[in-house]
């Protein structure tokens, strides 16, 4: 729908991380090389799901079934693993620190660089699964998927998009705290959570689905949302509330 | 507020990703607006001299076609290089620097010019012949006198490097498809052979100037460092020892168009010995090394690390060096210098230089101060420009196929220099930078093109995601 539609459907799927990426990360190259290779890994996985289950596209509708499981599964498994070269980077990078006698790495510092990493796979997700859609919808006409004639096919996807980029982003927080943490629930909490959202895109296939699927789909992204916001609300100690204690200055109140 | 350690690590690598990306980017919309399915009259070029891929040949007859016009290309650019060492011998500099800047000129003017009319064409731009010969001769000289000779403002001659890698690698996009892929595969096997054969003429040109301690002219493209040195020393110029003779890994000339048939490449011989004879040091290299360097020829990397840059960190973590506490605060940085390849015609050959040297610290810390004139050695980092015509054609050619194949195949080459920029902080060795990012890109190139587009769009267009 000419050049404003497409820029605008672009900027629903990336302009929170868009904002994100401004504020917590350019500043930083360390975390922009973070939110690199963390799309790369994740583009690895979607490549391993595709190889795994092209031969069952286009096909039948309950194919989406085992196959949404399986590539959660991938994914959270990537995630994991990731978490696993994170540790090794964080001892390099405390490593570093002592050798040139800086501060080694807050509590903040660990919270960007999950912000960094998930912000990394939301916007793998979003670039391949809207961005690339979209070059049809800066032309002069519109598309609509038969299941969903409420919407644009370029406007579900551009929200379902934004949904899954909030949520990836803040589940990798979550997970990057549960795991250094070791608390079960929220470790759970994650794929789960994932699964939950993934799922619930299949109501999409319903005829009419999307006017409920969109709105879940951002559900669960608010979801995820809080309980990372409540997360880290806890971890830079509720106490000092103020923004200073963000900052690198006030070490005391760290971790 | 006090930096924290994620402030200054990785600031160099960054400062070569985004001219990379921004010169890929600018490829990718010059095609997705001018050629999106490849060019339609094909370009005479030496590229394809042997054989010219008709749309209909069968498959085995274009995989041949494109593997006897790749096998002459690289000869041709082995031929070149090899005169460009032989001049680089017997010191024929003034000869290169001329050639050099012609090269730009014609890169500039000439491909530039095309690239113009195309794109005035495409948007119904109101323009009158006279003002577009002005501007378009104005561009190219400025183009030319800032990459060579003048002192100007480093972003004008970042830009002009980037304008300069953008055109040429849009002349490569216009060859045919076969011919691209398996152009960029040679070349990658090419730059292993330059570099690592003890008889390939990169290494050869790496070796000379060395034992020369002089610069190679070639079109270098250098990131200003990003990191504020926070050891103030005594100026650089006091400490460097041989100012006017610095071993600095110049300029590459930019890869000439092959349909003209011209090597184009300038040497940045001329502006270095401009600014040698300034008496100030450059930018590059400001002292003789005192370890042996490692050199990488082809496209290289030249990146000199600030005290917690990210390679010279990799380095001494890694190897476990002990970095004396002087070592670190002044900012001695193993200076990893990359030429880059400009294989497109002979005449790029004389670009093509390449290796990534590693410097060992020095003492005198100098490159510290350099941060206090503005140059900056430490933290400077320096890619060859036929590294960037290189990933800006692959990615050019993806983005003739969909955008999908465009994302996948930057993060493929962005991982693959990554990639290569550690294995040199490891290795600490002569590496050529392009193979493992060509690899990696083709790679991801036909996975995403067979495998991962069909099964998003069916995903999506079902509206499920995950």
């Amino acid at each position: 729908m000419t050049g404003a539609g497409g820029i605008g459907y672009a900027l629903i799927a990336l302009g929170p991380a868009f904002s994100l990426f401004v504020t917590v990360i350019a500043s930083k190259p360390f975390l922009i090389l973070t939110v690199l290779g963390s799309a790369m890994m994740w583009l690895v996985s979607l490549i391993a799901s595709g190889l795994l289950w092209r031969a069952f596209l286009p096909g039948a509708v309950w194919v989406f079934l085992p196959l949404l499981i399986t590539v959660v599964a991938i994914q959270e498994a990537v995630r994991i693993y990731y978490w696993h070269l994170y540790l090794k980077i964080e001892d390099f990078l405390n490593k570093l620190a002592t050798k040139v006698s800086k501060q080694q790495l807050v509590a903040t510092d660990k919270i960007q660089i999950a912000i960094a990493s998930g912000l990394g796979h939301g916007i793998a997700h979003s670039v391949f699964f809207c961005l690339s859609l979209l070059t049809p919808a800066f032309g002069p006409a519109t598309y609509y998927v038969d299941s969903c004639v409420h919407m644009p096919l370029f406007l579900v996807a551009a929200f379902t998009a934004l949904g899954f980029l909030l949520l990836h982003t803040f589940s990798m927080v979550i997970a990057f705290n549960a795991l250094a943490g070791d608390k079960r629930s929220h470790q759970l909490f994650v794929p789960v959570m994932h699964l939950c959202a993934a799922l619930l895109t299949l109501v999409n296939l319903l005829p009419g689905g999307c006017i409920a699927g969109v709105p879940l789909t951002l559900m669960c992204a608010v979801v995820t949302m809080a309980v990372a916001g409540k997360i880290v609300w806890d971890k830079t100690g509720s106490g000092s509330g103020d923004l200073n204690s963000l900052h690198r200055v006030h070490s005391a109140s760290r971790l | 507020m006090e930096k924290g350690i994620l402030e200054m690590v990785g600031g160099e690598i960054i400062g070569i990703v985004s001219p990379v990306s921004i010169c890929m980017l600018l490829v990718v919309l010059l095609v997705h607006t001018l050629t999106p399915h490849g060019s339609s009259t094909s370009v005479a070029t030496i590229a394809m001299m042997i054989y010219n891929e008709q749309p209909n040949d069968s498959f085995v007859e274009k995989f041949k076609g494109g593997l006897l016009n790749a096998i002459v290309f690289v000869c041709i650019v082995m031929l070149v290089t090899f005169v460009l060492v032989g001049l680089f011998y017997f010191r024929f500099t003034k000869c290169l620097r001329v050639y050099m800047g012609f090269s730009a000129f014609t890169v500039l003017a000439w491909m530039g010019g095309i690239v113009a009319v195309e794109l005035i064409q495409f948007f119904s731009i109101p323009i009158d012949i006279i003002t577009f010969a002005i501007c378009l001769v104005n561009f190219a000289s400025v183009g030319v006198m800032a990459v060579f000779f003048c002192r100007m403002p480093i972003v004008l001659i970042q830009g002009y490097l980037v304008v300069i890698g953008m055109l040429v690698a849009f002349w490569f996009t216009k060859l045919p498809e076969w011919t691209t892929w398996i152009l960029l595969v040679a070349m990658a096997i090419y730059d292993i052979v330059a570099v690592l054969a003890p008889g390939g003429p990169l290494n050869m040109l790496v070796e000379l100037a060395i034992a020369r301690d002089e610069d190679i002219p070639a079109l270098i493209y250098e990131a200003r460092p990003v990191l504020p040195r926070q050891i103030s020393g005594p100026p650089p110029m006091s400490s460097s020892p041989t100012p006017a003779r610095t071993r600095r890994w110049s300029n590459r000339r930019a890869p000439r168009n092959p349909g003209v048939g011209r090597g184009n490449s300038g040497s940045n011989s001329a502006l270095d010995n401009l600014r040698t004879s300034n008496g100030q040091p450059t930018s590059l290299i400001t002292e003789p090394p005192l370890a042996p360097e490692v050199g990488i020829i082809g496209s290289r990397l030249v990146s000199s690390t600030g005290d917690a840059g990210m390679l010279n960190s990799i380095s001494t973590v890694v190897a476990g060096h002990q970095a004396t506490e002087s070592n670190v605060d002044e900012d001695t940085v193993p200076l990893v210098s990359h030429g880059t390849n400009n294989s497109s015609t002979a005449a790029a050959l004389d670009g093509m230089e390449s290796g990534m040297r590693f410097q060992g610290s020095d003492q005198g810390g100098s490159e510290s101060e350099d941060e206090g004139l503005g140059l900056g050695v430490s933290g400077a980092v320096k890619l060859g420009l036929g590294d960037f015509i290189f990933y800006s054609v692959l990615v050019g050619r993806a983005a003739m196929y969909d955008l999908m194949t465009v994302y996948a195949c930057y993060l493929a080459i962005i991982g693959g220099l990554g990639a290569t920029l550690i294995l040199l902080a490891v290795w600490r060795r002569a590496l050529p930078a392009l193979p493992i990012s060509i690899t990696l890109g083709v790679v991801f190139y036909f996975l995403t093109r067979l495998i991962l587009d069909p099964f998003v769009v069916d995903l999506a267009t079902h509206l499920v995601v995950f």
